[in-house]
């Protein structure tokens, strides 16, 4: 079943800035889709798009079938939860424990709000940081926090606008392998942004790159990864270990330090 | 504690403000502590310090007003807030009394009455000190929605909340200024006015976010809370100990002195 479907949208912000022109997006419930693209191609305004905060001005977008709108915009919130770029935006309550039980709060009864709630801050190893205030925990926690607030609400569908973005590598291990596990355990639908090329192969089936508003490519991972035009386009850098296959005139393009190992081991033994 | 090397050393970038005044962040660790006045419904603090403002207000001996300040120094000390902090928090309500009594003479009120509004005005900040620093924000609001309608308490909330961040994007500002080199006194009123521009739209964009964040996760025009309050019937007890407490003052005001 499509989880998403963005069908030919356009918006247009007040000042004049057309940050969507004719977008399409398909998503697969249970698919993790990487969205690729330089400063100002629209990928914000894409995510805000998909949990209905922001409408299209033309065309569409539908979130299992169903047509996004202001009738609807309390369930599509329900079933798309999207986690910000700055934390601090979304983390508005005097403690963490409260943060992460505002959403559920206005969604369930007490009781399950509240287990909701103690379950995320379990699932993301944050129990410890329960009474703690926003303001003083660290970017990586912060991050783990907002998605807590997320994940509690059950939403079907994760959206992530940059989640990895101004961590430490210890942060951004954690997310990484958080985000993974929800893919996995949970089968959440997952969308991020990022300009962090390297986590792509390891959280993405499917990658998006988008340019001034408009969906440019739109396929696998490896095929994105490996097309040093379309990423030059986007602004981005190649993968390391993809850089280092091509410096040594190598063929297969690993993308991540596992496919890399496994090369490189391959070529050391036929060597030897 | 971080609050402690903030108001010792300075570390952080609201270090000079939360010298003088407390930060929403300071405001939230205290209020989140635990201890014995900590525990008391929320009505009960308002009551205890509300009645004690009004009747340090209404008292004209300054023994009394003195006896007031005393007991809601004792209480914060039992709430294990900071005394040495919040005196230097007192600093700033001091600084606005100390100008309106440097005025009082010349109205035609003794440097006595001058001196005893000064107290009042001190003891008054004191009981507000305590009561915003043992009762989390959230359950202020929540009053305050009783009387108010919930999208006005949930706006002083969130008013509370991010009041500070405006004083600490302001001294990022001029510190950012002062490090491309110090402008002239007359340059430098002048820029304050692209500074509070910017403020303004860097509020008006934070505050677009949040409310963006905030519908994204449900929010129905009322901020829910995590653990309701139950009256208890300490709160019974100590409500009535208030209340005695100021009818006892009024009488040795009226009767005795």
């Amino acid at each position: 079943m499509k989880a998403v479907e963005v069908d030919c949208v356009e918006h247009v912000y007040p000042d004049g800035t057309r940050a969507l022109c004719g977008a399409r997006l398909e998503v697969e419930e249970g698919e993790s889709v990487a969205i690729l693209g330089p400063n100002g191609s629209g990928k914000t305004t894409l995510i805000l798009h998909i949990n209905g905060t922001l409408l299209p001005h033309e065309g569409e977008v539908r979130i299992f079938g169903k047509s996004v709108s202001r009738r609807n915009l309390d369930w599509v919130r329900r079933t798309v939860g999207v986690v910000f770029q700055n934390s601090d935006d979304q983390l508005f309550m005097p403690t963490v424990f409260e943060d992460v039980a505002f959403g559920p709060l206005n969604i369930m009864p007490r009781e399950e709000a509240l287990r909701e709630a103690e379950s995320a801050m379990e699932e993301l190893g944050i129990t410890e940081l329960r009474d703690r205030i926003p303001h003083f925990l660290s970017g990586g926690q912060k991050r783990l926090v907002a998605i807590a607030g997320v994940i509690a609400m059950k939403p079907r569908i994760l959206v992530l606008d940059e989640p990895t973005i101004g961590l430490d590598f210890e942060s951004r291990e954690r997310i990484i392998w958080v985000l993974s596990q929800l893919k996995e355990c949970h089968g959440l639908t997952l969308i991020f942004s990022t300009f962090d090329v390297e986590i792509v192969p390891l959280l993405a089936d499917k990658v998006v790159v988008l340019k001034n508003g408009r969906v440019a490519y739109q396929g696998d991972v490896r095929g994105a990864l490996t097309n040093v035009k379309l990423l030059r386009e986007a602004r981005l850098d190649q993968p390391p270990y993809v850089k280092l296959a091509e410096e040594l005139g190598l063929n297969e393009k690993p993308l991540t330090l596992k496919e890399a190992s496994a090369l490189f081991s391959r070529i050391i033994k036929s060597n030897v | 504690m971080w609050w402690r090397n903030k108001t010792q050393g300075g570390l952080r970038t609201s270090s000079v403000i939360e010298r003088y005044l407390p930060s929403t962040p300071m405001i939230e660790y205290f209020s989140t502590r635990k201890s014995f006045y900590h525990s008391f419904h929320t009505i009960s603090k308002l009551v205890f310090s509300l009645s004690m403002v009004l009747i340090a207000v209404y008292l004209k001996s300054a023994v009394l007003v003195a006896l007031i300040s005393l007991v809601a120094l004792l209480v914060m000390a039992s709430a294990r807030l900071p005394l040495k902090t919040v005196m230097s928090w007192s600093l700033t309500p001091l600084l606005f009394a100390v100008t309106l009594c440097i005025l009082l003479p010349l109205i035609g009120y003794s440097l006595l009455e001058a001196a005893l509004i000064l107290v009042k005005a001190v003891t008054a900040a004191w009981l507000m000190f305590l009561l915003v620093l043992t009762t989390p924000i959230t359950n202020l609001a929540r009053l305050a929605s009783k009387l108010l309608p919930s999208w006005l308490a949930d706006t002083l909330m969130l008013t509370s909340r991010y009041f500070f961040l405006v004083f600490d994007e302001a001294q990022k500002m001029v510190k950012a200024m002062n490090a491309r080199g110090s402008p002239p006194l007359r340059r430098r009123v002048m820029l304050v006015a692209n500074v509070m521009a910017s403020l303004f739209v860097k509020g008006y964009e934070r505050a677009e976010k949040v409310y963006v964040a905030m519908a994204s996760r449900g929010y129905g025009g009322k901020i829910p809370i995590t653990s309701p309050e139950r009256f208890k019937i300490r709160d019974v007890f100590f409500v009535a100990a208030a209340l005695a407490f100021s009818f006892i003052l009024v009488y040795v005001e009226v009767f005795v002195f």
